[in-house]
């Protein structure tokens, strides 16, 4: 496979999988609320507490 | 042992194994024996002092090569110090006898690596070593090296741990630090560990995270959740298998074993995918992007799909990354001490069967292979890979454990439990003609 061919094709794997992880995330937003701030994850490590 | 007998030993079998299993990416006689001369005659004390051991091919080491992580680049820190662990480990009088293999950036769970050839299984030369820390199991498996540091950040010690069958202990996330070492993506990444013995990788965890051993645990005071359900669906026979051998083990060491279900595991590992492709994007972007031919195609396609997800997509696994851990708290982890999982849901392929780095294709098969181990990265929890058992064909078998976040004691207990119960650091490894067959080595601590 030419360079040319070859870079077409990691284009397309790349669009395919970020559209498939997109999608996933839809998915997921279905099902859950998500009524945390982005930023909370870490304390609730370091506490270890829910 | 003496250090420098040690470190003679270590380096001989380093160079004995390296052209079977390509586990080492530099080995460093010189530097080994000048620091094995000084630790002994400084009389250096500790559970360390006087240990052989590598470090993954990520690590910022004081006069030593840049790190390359697998690429074709060197990697110099902003400050150009060594990696904090580093300082840790010679404090303590550890001797590092050279870096090792990985996948591309770490970025990667096979140890297929294009550039640097690909790293072999130790229980059979044909079969993938597990990645991206495909040499720290390796050689760890191999008994070149009673351990190895590693990074973790979405099963990169654990999966190598249990297709090699050792110890892969990925601690709470910043347990340990990461300054000075290359990073893949900043949120999971985790400095992890790799021994052989569960004495070995307490002593290794307890120096570099300061943190002290816990004396009163006891296996037969945990409550183990066997994980049960739908998530098992994939998981091939043999693995199956393993999670039973795993569950009798704990059992027979007095543990209260029950099935446990956790119902958006599968949902941890969809938005841990879109948290590490967007920070390994951004952390790499302008390496890619200004130099793709200097990366394989695998790679190249995964950081590119990173760049593509948007911004809304990110944030929302973030938000959805302390819904997760507090569900997980009040859930499975207000029944069990541990929970038990399979780490992969196969044991180690055929290198023949496993996509070619440069493959596109390697890009879109990852989720699968992750779908046990990337979970605990984004929960942010502590995991250790422990082997159970060997196949028919003599390929190991291991199990995950999982604690709540900051428990790593249990884990280690459990570990140096059931290393007594299956004696995994007693199995007879195939060994190269060309070697010779070692006795076990006596527990460490």
């Amino acid at each position: 496979m030419s360079e040319p061919e070859a870079i077409t094709d990691e284009r397309a794997a790349a669009e395919a999988v970020a559209t498939s992880m997109s999608l996933a995330m839809d998915e997921l937003r279905s099902r859950h609320a998500l009524t945390r701030s982005p930023n909370e994850w870490q304390s609730l490590i370091r506490s270890g507490r829910a | 042992m003496g250090a420098v007998a040690a470190v003679t030993t270590a380096l001989e079998l380093a160079h004995g194994w390296q052209p079977s299993l390509n586990c080492f990416v530099t080995i460093d006689d010189e530097s080994a024996m000048t620091r094995a001369h000084q630790v002994e005659s400084k009389f250096t004390s500790g559970p360390l002092a006087g240990l052989p051991f590598a470090y993954k091919d990520v690590f910022t080491r004081l006069h030593r090569k840049s790190p390359r992580a697998g690429t074709n680049e060197d990697f110099v820190g902003s400050e150009g110090a060594p990696a904090a662990v580093d300082d840790i480990m010679r404090a303590a009088g550890a001797i590092d006898i050279g870096s090792l293999h990985l996948d591309e950036l770490a970025y990667g769970a096979t140890g297929r690596n294009g550039i640097l050839d690909d790293c072999h299984n130790p229980w059979d030369l044909q079969r993938a070593s597990g990645g991206s820390s495909s040499g720290a199991a390796a050689v760890v498996a191999a008994r070149v090296l009673p351990m190895a540091i590693a990074t973790d950040t979405g099963g990169s010690v654990r999966v190598p741990a249990a297709w090699c069958g050792v110890l892969g202990l990925k601690p709470t996330y910043s347990a340990i630090p990461t300054r000075g070492v290359v990073p893949l993506a900043p949120s999971h990444d985790t400095v992890a560990l790799v021994a052989l013995q569960a004495g070995v990788l307490g002593d290794a965890y307890r120096t570099l995270s300061g943190r002290p051993r816990e004396e009163r645990l006891e296996v037969a005071n945990f409550t183990v959740g066997h994980l049960s359900g739908a998530p098992l669906g994939s998981v091939d026979e043999s693995v199956a298998r393993g999670m039973a051998i795993g569950a009798r083990a704990l059992a027979a060491l007095g543990a209260n074993v029950r099935d446990l279900r956790w119902p958006h595991l599968d949902d941890c590992n969809v938005a841990a995918a879109v948290v590490t492709a967007t920070e390994a994007a951004a952390v790499h972007g302008s390496g890619w992007r200004d130099r793709p031919h200097r990366f394989q195609g695998g790679t190249r396609t995964r950081l590119r799909a990173g760049s593509l997800l948007a911004g809304v997509d990110y944030v929302d696994a973030l938000r959805f990354r302390g819904d997760a851990i507090a569900e997980a708290l009040a859930g499975p982890f207000s029944e069990a001490d541990i929970v038990m999982t399979p780490v992969a849901p196969t044991v180690a392929p055929k290198l023949s069967t496993v996509p070619s780095p440069d493959s596109p294709a390697l890009a879109t098969g990852t989720g699968t292979l992750l779908a046990f181990t990337r979970p605990f990265n984004f929960l942010g929890f502590p995991c250790v890979a422990v082997p159970v058992g060997l196949t028919p064909e003599g390929l190991p078998l291991a199990v995950q454990l999982i604690a709540r976040p900051w428990q790593e004691e249990t884990l280690l207990v459990a570990a140096h439990a059931m290393q007594g119960l299956i004696g995994w650091d007693r199995w007879p490894l195939p060994t190269p003609a060309h070697l010779p067959r070692l006795e076990p080595a006596e527990e460490a601590g």
